[in-house]
């Protein structure tokens, strides 16, 4: 008896694990079915990204929230479409992304960095510059800014993404209440002050600038911007794949990048710190004091001077605001303009209209609501003026960015196509932290790293 | 009809369950993994591109894989040494009964029932040059010359990562050292006091000899866990700086999900499946051998 009660339990055993390993088919095949239009029915679309993508839509910070809240905006004008929109974290997002593109049940739309990332799952994406055309006609793109495309672009002529927000990097935050608390009267205009500044604010126990070099975006963003700051145009060629980086103004670039580390601009520790949380950390805490004079931040951070905030009234009060980093041999320093975040549609997706519809939706009818309060800026040309009351210092700060951004000296990419050179550059730029390597060195083995990709 | 008497049958039926988990779960991926190291994929598109051993080649050339390799020498010996010391030791204290031993036992295990990655965490945050206690504290006690960026030295910061490793795992080397311990006869103590022997050749001619079992295990599961390391490294350093603290886990990760190298990523792991067999042979032969108490 026993024996034919432990076989039934084997039995049943094995029989869910097979059962368990065919239910993802049963569900797909089932997803598959209601998925397809059909007269009468709504159009079931699936959104996935992570959170930041849309930004803190309607002053929501939590991610059910913030889905709930677009799935209602969207099918208020849709209502044809059941619109499904899932939130993550971007490394899950990505990785959940892989599994699911291999198994057939990716979602229907998806958010995606410009740059390497896109570059890497654009042969699973659809190109969208067809549905572009037959939506806005033949001379689409000059609806968009200038820098709108050119991060999507260097994918390749074929359009995988559309960026539906900009967002300005490499710029500097500064608090003037730091600032002179540690010695110093304003935020210094020039690197060589810069350098004065940062060994007065340490002589006086303030800690200068707030960097994440832990993060390959931050070191990224740092580098682009005092290589463009240098010579813009051998910047925009170099990570094209258009010349060569063994060359003086690199070498520049890198013994300026070195100099962070050596003449003691950023904090102690900052080759492993990341920006979120632990350097941010000390540029404002949950109560709106910190102890860092300046952080190397984005436009993104715009959310933080809202007065809804329980910390503003501290934050507010510490004299916050924006520069371009200071001027590098008496040249201008550029900003990075580039898109925060595309949406692609992928190569498996049976509802492609109605997921061109959603991105229609997000890169046109939005743009008002990403106008008003996401801290992203318009991608388009004639983009919508601000209607939400915004505070004093939101609104300055809001200011210098748009007028960095008019000024057009800007570079539109953050990060290299190629994650060779993205790899290779990342490792130099953390040896120039450490003393690994010399400013010429990482030109030459940036350039062998780069030889080998024009080699493939 | 099946004969339920005989028992062969019923226990292929038994086992099949297990098998099928086994063959799905770990055979299979093993066999995939070893196919896509003769590959160049990003682990994203639907093709891969065959290129032979090149992934072997391009590792045996990578510095920062012997880097790795060298990380993981260190780790093994360094962790697995002085956690086994320190062990023996802590555990020999604990034979003998004094006032708060129980709750000095558990004190010193609680560290290996804590999630490495808030103890990343803390540490880093105590550990941080800018506003961290550690410094604060050295600064404070006229020791200035100790205050420094441990953690963002090449030179430093996986020294400082296998201490805070060898912090979180001493407690369980002691549970097992003591339970080895507990096993002991006294009448060899007795008898070892009786013929002079000091407490120090107690230690070392009856103690450890007799718990080399415990050793034996202790270093397997150390330089499995070596191996394996990655919770540390990741939230501490993230690999950095510079890649001088990169495992073979975290390189791996970066390999397949930070520069969309599947292929290369799944040559590393052969290189780790590899020395775990190695690792593992040794293990058996340990235990099928008669030396082992």
């Amino acid at each position: 008896m026993k024996k034919q009660i432990a076989l039934a339990t084997a039995l049943c055993l094995t029989i869910g694990l097979a059962a368990g390993c065919s239910s993802g088919n049963t569900d797909t095949a089932g997803a598959e079915e209601t998925n397809t239009e059909s007269n009468g029915e709504k159009t079931k679309l699936t959104v996935q990204s992570w959170q930041y993508a849309l930004g803190n839509y309607k002053g929501f910070t939590e991610d059910d929230d913030i889905e709930a809240a677009i799935e209602e905006e969207f099918e208020a004008s849709h209502p044809d479409i059941d619109l499904e929109v899932i939130l993550t974290r971007q490394e899950d997002h990505y990785n959940q992304l892989r599994v699911d593109l291999s198994a057939g049940t990716a979602p229907d739309v998806i958010g995606i960095a410009a740059g390497s990332t896109l570059e890497q799952f654009k042969t699973q994406l659809e190109p969208l510059a067809p549905y572009a055309e037959e939506e806005w006609g033949e001379n689409w793109k000059e609806k968009f800014v200038a820098d709108a495309f050119t991060n999507v672009e260097m994918s390749g002529e074929e359009i995988y993404a559309f960026p539906s927000a900009m967002s300005v990097a490499g710029t500097v935050w500064y608090a003037d209440e730091q600032l002179t608390a540690g010695g110093v009267d304003a935020m210094p205009a020039t690197w060589e002050e810069l350098i004065e500044a940062s060994s007065t604010l340490r002589e006086n126990g303030s800690i200068p600038m707030v960097f994440g070099g832990q993060d390959a975006w931050e070191n990224y963003d740092m580098f682009i911007t005092i290589m463009g700051s240098i010579n813009k145009d051998l910047c925009n060629q170099i990570f094209n794949l258009e010349a060569d980086w063994n060359q003086e103004d690199v070498v520049k670039a890198f013994e300026y990048f070195q100099q962070l580390y050596t003449e003691g601009i950023v904090q102690d520790g900052a080759a492993t710190t990341t920006i979120y949380n632990e350097g941010y950390s000390v540029w404002r805490d949950d109560d709106g004091y910190g102890d860092a004079s300046m952080i190397f931040n984005g436009s993104w951070d715009l959310g933080s001077l809202n007065s809804s905030n329980p910390y503003y009234d501290v934050f507010s009060k510490r004299g916050i605001g924006v520069s371009t980093l200071p001027s590098i041999e008496g040249k201008d320093s550029i900003a990075i303009v580039a898109p925060d975040v595309s949406w692609a549609i992928t190569g498996s997706s049976e509802v492609k209209d109605a997921a061109w519809e959603f991105i229609r939706w997000m890169v046109d009818d939005m743009q008002q609501a990403v106008v008003d309060g996401l801290g992203f800026f318009s991608v388009l040309q004639d983009a919508p003026e601000m209607t939400t009351e915004t505070t004093e210092e939101y609104q300055n700060v809001y200011d210098t960015v748009a007028d960095i951004i008019a000024s057009g000296n800007t570079v539109g990419f953050r990060e290299a196509l190629y994650t060779e050179m993205s790899d290779a550059l990342f490792d130099n730029l953390q040896l120039l932290a450490t003393g690994g390597t010399t400013p010429a060195e990482a030109a030459q083995a940036m350039s062998d790293a780069c030889s080998s990709i024009s080699a493939q | 009809m099946v004969n339920y008497k005989n028992s062969k049958m019923l226990g292929y039926l038994f086992v099949i369950p297990l098998c099928i988990f086994v063959t799905v779960f770990m055979v299979y991926p093993i066999i995939f993994n070893v196919q896509n190291s003769f590959y160049d994929w990003n682990g994203i598109a639907a093709d891969k591109i065959f290129i032979g051993i090149q992934n072997y080649i391009e590792l045996l050339k990578d510095p920062v894989f012997k880097t790795v390799l060298k990380n993981f020498l260190l780790f093994a010996v360094l962790t697995v040494g002085v956690q086994s010391i320190l062990g023996i030791l802590i555990a020999n204290l604990f034979r003998k009964k004094f006032f708060g031993r129980d709750i000095s036992k558990a004190v010193i295990f609680m560290p290996a029932v804590l999630s490495s990655v808030i103890i990343g965490q803390i540490f880093f945050r105590i550990m941080d040059p800018n506003i961290g206690y550690l410094n604060a504290f050295f600064n404070a006690v006229g020791l200035d010359f100790l205050a420094g960026s441990w953690l963002s030295d090449p030179k430093t910061a996986f020294f400082v990562i296998i201490i805070i490793n060898i912090w979180q795992w001493t407690g369980y080397s002691v549970t097992l050292y003591y339970g080895a311990m507990m096993g002991i006869s006294n009448d060899l103590y007795e008898a070892a006091k009786i013929d002079g022997a000091s407490g120090f050749q107690i230690l070392t001619r009856i103690t450890v000899p007799l718990v080399r079992g415990t050793t034996y295990n202790l270093t397997i599961i150390g330089v499995i866990g070596a191996l394996k390391q990655y919770d540390l490294v990741s939230v501490m350093t993230g690999g950095g700086p510079a890649n001088s603290t990169q495992t073979f886990a975290t390189y791996m990760y970066e390999a397949a999900f930070t520069n969309f190298r599947q292929g290369y990523a799944c040559t590393i792991a052969v290189v780790m499946f590899v020395i775990a067999m190695i690792i593992t042979v040794i293990q058996l032969r340990l235990y099928n051998s008669k030396s082992i108490y």
